[in-house]
């Protein structure tokens, strides 16, 4: 048997063990440090032994459990290659054996400290799509390190002589003017900001009383001689509101036209690159075969001028930098240009096959919480006689229920034959357009109402979005179930 | 494999439809280890109501002990019910799970989309012989789909045969 060719488990190289007892030690040491210093401080307790003996003692148990569990790690892990899948069985109480194909490894992180330098050590992390698993992390020397880097770049290379390979293309440059930007970001819905505003105030309120007494009357006193006269009056409520949305509309402008100005767009067959930015210039790929959703919304001013915004979703794993991944396009007018890039020319406009809509159970489910929030309020303000301010509470429920009511209208799903769209959103209507390849996983809940309203809710996830389409008719839903799991398969591509 | 239900021929016909497949159910010792486990949580709840309010309110803690007497009936003939309702099964180029009772769901994971499989036992699964599968898949929801209460031969006949539909392999 050939030593370093992983057939059969073995544990990671021996040096390993001094970094997983040094990784231990500085876990353990930093709650033994906090159990010396709080025992340091605690000058009202009663001693059986001196400072030194107790710091002597806690070295001597952090020590100790450094080594058992440091053992368990160590020796309770084992790995091998087996049918090109690494293998790795851990843990003594909770055991686990887990089997990653090398060829759905997507990243590989390898980390080499002072410590990995000092015995010839790597760590290495797999990252597969799985991103919220827990990532498998081995220690190795650099030789084994070699030789198992061979084996995944010989399985990566099988894999990537069977898929078919594009041709090279020169990439397409196009520039996305500033004008049209700024143009849609007035268009953007700013009052959502008013609720960060309102939090920054409540925050600001809360923290009031911590202030000394004379500087809160200096305040209360001032902001009576400016706003005294019109403070309860609907005026001047309106008035403050007005203030306030211009701070955010203010705000929301400068942030799109800092990050998302210049914005140049260059593209061939596999790959759209977006350059942006006023100052500091990011760039973000977006790579043909990671793509998971392409989302366009529009709202009503949006629709007036003939564009959307557009975001294009794709893959996220461990070692992905996620704010990178979401970058959204505003202003553009070629949804179509990158729907025929993703699905195919034309092939996002073709007819269904199987459609279904959401019922009542959406209007519901949204207005539910407006609804307990409003008879809270409105409770609240009679008990206090503040019948003016009633208004508020009365505005929010009425916005909510038109919500409400757009919100499970606009709630669709669209089978085509190469595409499913997710059509969701409220004030704005938002279309998800995702392929069937890309369906990670799906689920179909019911409720206990399920039987009396023949309506359930429909999960589809794939690695980058989820989307939740709330009461639809059960036997519309379970056709679509099963529609997309035989294309999901891959059968019938 | 013996659940293996394939029935592939045209897009929808082809396929069991998700709401007549025919499901597996887990060991009835899971049943077992889930009403043990939840029986000795509810023996320390009351056990810690009778420790802290016997003396100081011994009517309150008759109610108590009542409450949770109830709520213990209650959780067992919920979890009978959820025992029953459980399952698995395994299609030609998917699998699926279902659970729930108040909230009954199924939730499928097509082969192709796997990224990992695990099997494991904690200790109390251990001293009933009893395993889990984890089919792990990169959703952003739902990102693993945990097999519970299978026996060892179970266990390791869906592990492989999950690999192997990982790897694209032919029956």
């Amino acid at each position: 048997m050939n030593p370093t060719d992983f057939s059969r488990p073995q544990r990671m190289s021996r040096g390993a063990f001094i970094i997983i007892m040094w990784k231990t030690l500085k876990k353990l040491s930093t709650v033994f440090l906090t159990i010396i210093l709080a025992d340091f401080f605690n000058i009202d307790a009663e001693r059986e032994m001196t400072l030194v003996e107790s710091i002597l003692l806690s070295c001597g148990i952090c020590l100790v459990l450094t080594v058992i569990l440091a053992s368990f790690s160590y020796f309770f892990k084992k790995f091998y290659i087996s049918d090109g899948n690494l293998v790795v069985t851990h843990g003594l109480i909770d055991r686990e054996n887990t089997s990653i194909p090398l060829d759905k490894v997507h990243s590989l992180r390898t980390q080499k400290g002072i410590l990995y330098r000092l015995f010839d050590m790597r760590g290495i992390v797999f990252d597969t799509l799985a991103s919220r698993q827990e990532e498998v992390e081995l220690i190795l020397s650099d030789a084994d390190w070699k030789q198992l880097l061979d084996i995944i770049e010989k399985e990566d290379r099988k894999q990537y002589e069977t898929s078919s390979s594009h041709p090279t293309v020169t990439p397409t440059t196009v520039v996305l003017p500033t004008t049209r930007l700024l143009l849609a970001a007035l268009c953007q819905n700013h009052l959502k900001g008013m609720a960060v505003l309102g939090s920054l105030f409540a925050i600001i309120f809360s923290n009031l009383s911590d202030l000394p007494d004379a500087t809160t009357h200096r305040m209360t006193l001032w902001l009576e001689n400016f706003f005294g006269s019109v403070s309860y009056t609907l005026p001047g409520i309106l008035l403050t509101f007005a203030a306030g949305y211009l701070m955010i509309l203010f705000f929301l402008l400068g942030r799109i036209l800092f990050r998302y100005a210049d914005m140049i767009m260059s593209y061939d067959r596999r790959l759209i690159t977006f350059t942006y930015g006023l100052f500091s210039r990011n760039s973000s790929r977006f790579f043909h075969d990671k793509i998971c959703t392409i989302w366009i919304k529009r709202n009503f001013l949006e629709r007036k001028f003939g564009f959307s915004t557009i975001m294009l979703r794709q893959a996220l794993f461990a070692s992905a930098e996620k704010e990178e991944d979401r970058i959204k396009i505003y202003g553009s007018d070629s949804s179509g240009f990158f729907l025929d890039w993703w699905i195919g020319a034309g092939k996002a406009s073709t007819p269904d096959f199987l459609a279904a809509k959401s019922g009542k159970g959406v209007l519901i489910i949204s207005i539910l919480p407006p609804l307990l929030l409003t008879i809270l309020a409105v409770i609240i303000l009679c008990h206090y006689n503040l019948f003016i301010w009633l208004i508020f509470p009365l505005v929010y429920l009425i916005v909510s229920i038109f919500k409400g009511i757009l919100k499970m209208r606009h709630s669709q799903i669209h089978l085509k034959p190469e595409c499913i769209l997710i059509n969701c959103g409220s004030f704005a209507f938002i279309s998800n357009y995702l392929k069937y390849g890309n369906v990670e996983v799906i689920g179909l809940h019911r409720s206990p109402l399920s039987r009396f309203t023949g309506r359930l809710t429909l999960i589809i996830s794939t690695s980058g979005t989820t989307f939740r389409l709330r009461s639809l008719p059960e036997a519309e839903a379970l056709l679509i179930y099963d529609a997309i799991l035989a294309k999901a398969s891959g059968q019938y591509f | 494999m013996s659940n293996l239900q394939c029935d592939l021929s045209t897009l929808l016909q082809e396929t069991t439809p998700v709401d007549t497949l025919t499901y597996h159910p887990v060991e009835r010792r899971y049943r077992n280890v889930q009403i043990i486990l939840t029986t000795i949580l509810y023996l320390l709840v009351a056990a810690a109501a009778l420790f802290l309010l016997l003396l100081e309110n011994p009517v309150w803690c008759c109610f108590t002990e009542a409450a949770i007497l109830i709520a213990t009936t209650f959780n067992l003939f919920i979890l009978l019910k959820a025992w029953k309702y459980k399952g698995y099964a395994l299609r030609q180029q998917d699998i699926s799970w279902r659970s729930g009772v108040i909230f009954p769901s199924v939730t499928t994971i097509p082969y192709r989309r796997l990224q990992q499989v695990s099997v494991k036992q904690n200790p109390v699964s251990r001293l009933f012989h009893l395993y889990s599968v984890e089919a792990v898949n990169g959703a952003q929801a739902y990102a693993s789909l945990t097999i519970h209460g299978l026996n060892q031969e179970t266990a390791s006949q869906i592990n492989d045969f999950l690999l192997s539909r990982l790897r694209n392999e032919p029956d």
